[in-house]
Order: C-alpha cells, then sequence, then structure tokens
C-alpha cells in the first residue's frame, strides 16, 4: 500500500487514526499496541508471508537490548558488536548476496528484491542497540516495536531515533487528539503528495526515455544527456522530500513528531552544506554510527578523509547492491573531501559575497547533477555513455523517427520544426520535458519549502536556511484550508496513476 | 543535576575541549572564529555539544554547534539559557 494510493487515503489511514484515538481513550499502551498492528497491516499489504521479517527483527534486536543493558561493559560492547554484525549481515543477505557473487564468479547481478523497509529499519535498529549500550534506555517492548514499526517512517525513512521518538512515545499528552496537528499534519502530507504526484511522477517519463535510451546504448545528444540528468535530479529530490513530508505530515495526524528529512537542498552554496540539508536523517545516521565512532580521538588530516570516503562509499552501497552506487558514493566522498581542504586554505567568510554564494551554488548544483547520473543508471556502461555525452562527446542522432509523443503538438502548431528536434534533442528528448523540468528546478530553488512555509521544525541541522515566508506562512485557517482542499484536488485526479516511490527500491 | 556556567566559564571549557581535540595550544583556538574555520568537522561538534551536555548536566540538541557555529555565541546561548 502507497501513500499516494487511494486505498491508503481514504481506507486504512482513516481507520488507523480512529483505532488509534479511540484506544488511546483505554489506556496509552492499548494504542501504542493497535497502532503497532496497523503499522504491520501495512506492510503486509505489500506481501504478507514478509511480515515476518519485521517481526522477527524486533524481537530479535530487543532480545539484544536487553542483554545488553543487563551486561557489565566488556561483556555488553561484545554483544553489541554481535547484534550490528546480525542486523548487516541480514541486509547482505537479502540485499548485497547476489553482488558479492557476481564479483568472486564474474556474471552480472540482477537487481536484488529486497524486503520493503530492510534497509531503513536495519539503521534504526542499530542506532537504537548503540544507544542502549550507550546510554542504558530504560527497555519496553511495545514502545520499542511502534518506535520501529509505526508505518509513516517504517518504509523508506525519516530515519528516527529513540532518543526524539522514544521520548514522545513517554508523554500522554500525545495520546490525545490534537486539531491544531491534525490540521498542520494534513497539510504537510497535502504538499508532500503535491510533490510527488504533480511532479516527480510527471518527470518520469521523461527521464525513463534517455536513461532507458543510453542503456540500449542508442545514440544521446549533449543536449538530451543534460536534459535526462536534470530532469533525474529533480524528480528524486521532489519524490523523495515529497514521501518525507507525507510521512511527516502522517506522523503529526498521530501527535508524533518526525525528524525533518530535506532543507531545500538544492539551493546548498557547498557540498558539506548539501549533505546537511539532503536526506538529512541519513547523513547524520552516518556520522554519528560510522564516520564519528572512525575519526574519534584523531586529529584532524589524512585519516579524516579516508574516514569521509569509508563513510560515503558505504552510503553508496546502502542504496543499492551495484557499481553505480558505490562509485557515486566514492564520488560525494571526493567532493566532501576537495570541500574540507578548500575550507582549510581558504576560511570562510563570516558574510559570504553574493557572487560567491553563486559559484558556490552553481558548483554544488553541477556536482549533484552530475553525481544523479550514477545514482539512476542501470549500470556503468550506461553511465559512462550518459557522462560522454554531457561531456560533449555525445553521438549525432540516427535518422529515424521520433519516438517521444511530447512534442508533436507543438510541431503540428508550428511552433518547432521536427528538425530542430532531431538535430539538438535526439529521439530520446523533447521540449515538453526541457520546459517541465526548468518549471520543476524553479519551483525547488524559488518558491518556499513546504517546511518553511508550515514553519515544522524536528531536529534539522540548523535554522540558517529558512527564508522569512511572509503572507505564505502558514496557520490554521478558512484560506489555509481552501488552498489545502484546492492542491489535494488537483492531485486527487491523478491518483488513479499510483507509482511506487523511488526510495521504496533501497 | 544541572549545574549553572556563566559564558565565560562555558567558552573557556569550549576552548581547552577543543585544544585537547585539536591538539593545539589554547592560544591558537579563537572563540570568535568557525568553528569549521577551527577545523571542527561534524562530527566532532557533535561530540563537543555531547561532552557539554554531560558537563552541564542538561539536555542539549546535539545539533546545537551548527545552529551557533562558534564557541562565543553557542557559549552566549548555553549562558542564556539557563536564566
Amino acid at each position: 500500500m502507497l501513500f499516494n494510493s487511494t486505498e491508503f487515503i481514504f481506507v486504512f489511514l482513516p481507520l488507523a487514526v480512529l483505532v488509534h484515538f479511540a484506544l488511546a481513550r483505554v489506556s496509552a499502551p492499548a494504542a501504542i499496541l493497535g497502532t503497532t498492528l496497523s503499522s504491520l497491516v501495512f506492510y503486509a499489504w505489500w506481501n504478507p508471508p514478509y511480515v515476518l521479517l519485521p517481526v522477527a527483527s524486533i524481537v530479535a534486536n530487543f532480545w539484544f537490548a536487553r542483554l545488553i543493558a543487563a551486561a557489565e561493559k566488556p561483556a555488553a560492547k561484545r554483544l553489541l558488536v554481535l547484534g550490528i554484525v546480525s542486523n548487516i549481515l541480514v541486509l547482505c543477505y537479502w540485499k548485497y548476496a547476489d553482488f558479492l557473487l557476481s564479483i568472486v564468479y564474474s556474471y552480472k547481478a540482477a537487481p536484488p528484491v529486497v524486503p520493503l523497509a530492510l534497509s531503513f529499519t536495519t539503521f534504526v535498529q542499530i542506532a537504537f542497540l548503540v544507544d542502549v549500550y550507550r546510554r542504558k534506555i530504560p527497555l519496553d517492548f511495545s514502545r520499542y516495536a511502534f518506535f520501529v514499526a509505526f508505518f509513516p517512517h517504517l518504509i523508506a525513512g525519516p530515519i528516527v531515533r529513540w532518543n526524539s521518538f522514544g521520548r514522545q512515545l513517554g508523554d500522554d499528552a500525545r495520546f490525545r487528539l490534537d486539531w491544531s496537528n491534525v490540521a498542520l499534519g494534513l497539510t504537510i502530507f497535502i504538499f508532500g503528495l503535491a510533490k510527488k504526484v504533480l511532479i516527480a511522477d510527471s518527470l518520469s517519463p521523461h527521464v525513463g526515455a534517455v536513461f532507458d535510451a543510453a542503456a540500449r546504448g542508442d545514440p544521446v545528444t549533449a543536449l538530451a544527456a543534460w536534459g535526462g540528468a536534470l530532469a533525474f535530479s529533480a524528480q528524486i529530490y521532489f519524490d523523495f522530500s515529497g514521501y518525507s513530508e507525507m510521512a511527516i505530515g502522517l506522523g503529526l495526524l498521530f501527535n508524533f513528531r518526525l525528524p525533518v528529512n530535506f532543507a531545500a537542498p538544492l539551493r546548498a552554496t557547498s557540498i558539506l552544506d548539501f549533505w546537511r540539508r539532503w536526506h538529512i536523517t541519513l547523513s547524520q545516521w552516518l556520522r554519528d554510527y560510522v564516520y564519528g565512532p572512525l575519526t574519534f580521538g584523531r586529529p584532524m588530516g589524512w585519516w579524516r578523509a579516508i574516514a569521509v570516503m569509508i563513510t560515503m562509499t558505504l552510503a553508496g552501497l546502502w542504496h543499492g547492491a551495484g557499481w553505480t552506487f558505490v562509485v557515486w558514493g566514492a564520488y560525494h566522498g571526493c567532493l566532501l573531501t576537495i570541500n574540507t581542504i578548500w575550507q582549510r586554505i581558504v576560511p570562510e567568510r563570516d558574510e559570504p559575497t553574493r557572487a560567491g554564494r553563486f559559484v558556490g551554488w552553481a558548483l554544488t548544483f553541477t556536482a549533484f547533477v552530475v553525481g544523479s547520473v550514477l545514482f539512476r543508471a542501470a549500470d556503468i556502461e550506461t553511465s559512462r555513455h550518459l557522462l560522454a555525452a554531457m561531456g560533449g562527446m555525445g553521438q549525432p542522432p540516427i535518422a529515424e523517427a521520433l519516438t517521444l509523443q511530447h512534442d508533436w503538438w507543438a510541431i503540428r502548431q508550428g511552433w518547432i520544426s521536427e528538425a530542430f528536434i532531431r538535430t539538438w534533442l535526439g529521439s530520446t528528448w523533447s521540449v515538453t520535458g526541457t520546459a517541465l523540468t526548468l518549471l520543476a528546478l524553479a519551483i525547488a530553488l524559488l518558491l518556499p519549502d513546504p517546511m518553511e512555509i508550515t514553519g515544522y521544525r524536528e531536529g534539522d541541522a540548523q535554522s540558517a536556511w529558512r527564508r522569512n515566508v511572509g503572507v505564505l506562512a502558514w496557520r490554521p485557517s478558512l484560506i489555509a484550508l481552501c488552498a489545502a482542499f484546492l492542491l489535494f484536488g488537483e492531485v486527487f485526479f491523478r491518483l488513479g496513476q499510483v507509482s511506487e516511490f523511488l526510495y521504496y527500491q533501497f | 543535576m544541572a549545574i549553572d556556567k556563566g559564558e565565560a566559564e562555558i567558552t573557556g571549557w569550549c576552548v581547552a575541549h577543543l585544544a585537547k581535540a585539536l591538539r593545539r595550544p589554547e592560544g591558537k583556538i579563537d572563540p570568535q572564529a568557525k568553528f569549521t574555520r577551527l577545523g571542527v568537522d561534524s562530527a566532532m561538534a557533535v561530540y563537543l555539544v555531547a561532552e557539554l551536555e554531560e558537563w552541564l548536566g542538561r539536555e542539549l540538541a546535539p545539533e546545537l554547534a551548527f545552529e551557533y557555529p562558534t564557541i562565543a555565541t553557542l557559549a552566549r546561548h548555553l549562558a542564556g539559557e539557563r536564566d
């Protein structure tokens, strides 16, 4: 069941909220149990037998946590290591076994069929075990099961931490329906839904045309390659930030605050800034549980650069079992290292100039778009094909009929000629794709972000990124309700064409 | 138990802590300089806040050093917050 499906929006969600608050009138533990079960139903909708995996994982990790909490330091550390390794082995079995075998036996690995949510719940539970080891958290199985399984964040994050979410579960006031949170939650949910359905899904066929052609080895012009890369950059931003906002909105319906996951990252002015704003909860997880332990107590220097490379390569691998993801992670590791070295050579100004900020933004944005080719391409050969085209080494288009239908209306009107499209865009990119991509990027770069409009804050790294939105600032009112209703109306008629979120595959 | 500390005391503690972490003399740690300029990376900034949390005996947001990006602004915020 997807957040953008009619059965979720009109059946599952209202029922789940009603059951939660009806049970909350009995007691908070009853509501926790009820919503944990609803969350497992939500998961089982995709593939019923697979629900045993998160159930077994929750039970096993809670058992590990209890053993760690009860043990003295040296034994607790051994148990922690065993717990982390067990989680990683399960992830490796489902996600990386075929990839690793393909390296040993030199064959082309098929994309793995990974049980939904496995990558995210693995990170949530490893962080919990480490936190139990460090802080001796009071343990309660029903709260822990809810913390991991709560359906708004279960499948694709945001990655929650016990120190924030667990504390909310201990607050009885959160189990009373709060209409202001319902209003805010529905508004943020609709914003996220609109990002996904109206923008990301509109870009999807244009992205697919270019990347599929490159995978087949068809000629791709430079403009088509750049168009495809830019369109995918916009698509993945709107898809994943839209998903994260839907999750935050759903959390608020239940009176729980999930962390902000995107802070208008396409406006970042350095790659360090970008990673503080893109998939924030993953960056923070990697910082606290991989990079931090690797560098703890060590001086600044080469080791830190190596630690960044290790961390980012692992981040790449976490996204998928394939060489494109490994190279994508290493590429971002290189960019972060270059950025850090640059900061040491040219210290950051307290008040950067407008020109400096623009150059920083242009370099960061271009680097992100180039990297996105690796993220989307089916294999290294396809990414090489597209990157070569982007570098001006594209092949001339072949004299076949245009395969895309998008621009025929404009050709018929006499606004553009078929020869123009064939020469500059080839048979894989279109004027329509260009217009949609530019519109999407303009929205991402120029319009205020839903987190800015609604003023929602939870765990985001800095407030400096937020701009004053003036009269657009959200407050519960009739005008805000009408605006949300209109936006939902736009989305409603597209709900029939349900498409999966890109991050479900990770 | 939460301990009240003044701005100067918190500044001194941060300078001493970072001097040790960065293996530099305390005189080389400028409280007005941005953490990034001092060579403090994101993980080190989070550890600094975690250590501060323990020393002050009160809970702090892990991302505090990104919100207040110099020792001076961080100390001013923490000293002001207790009032």
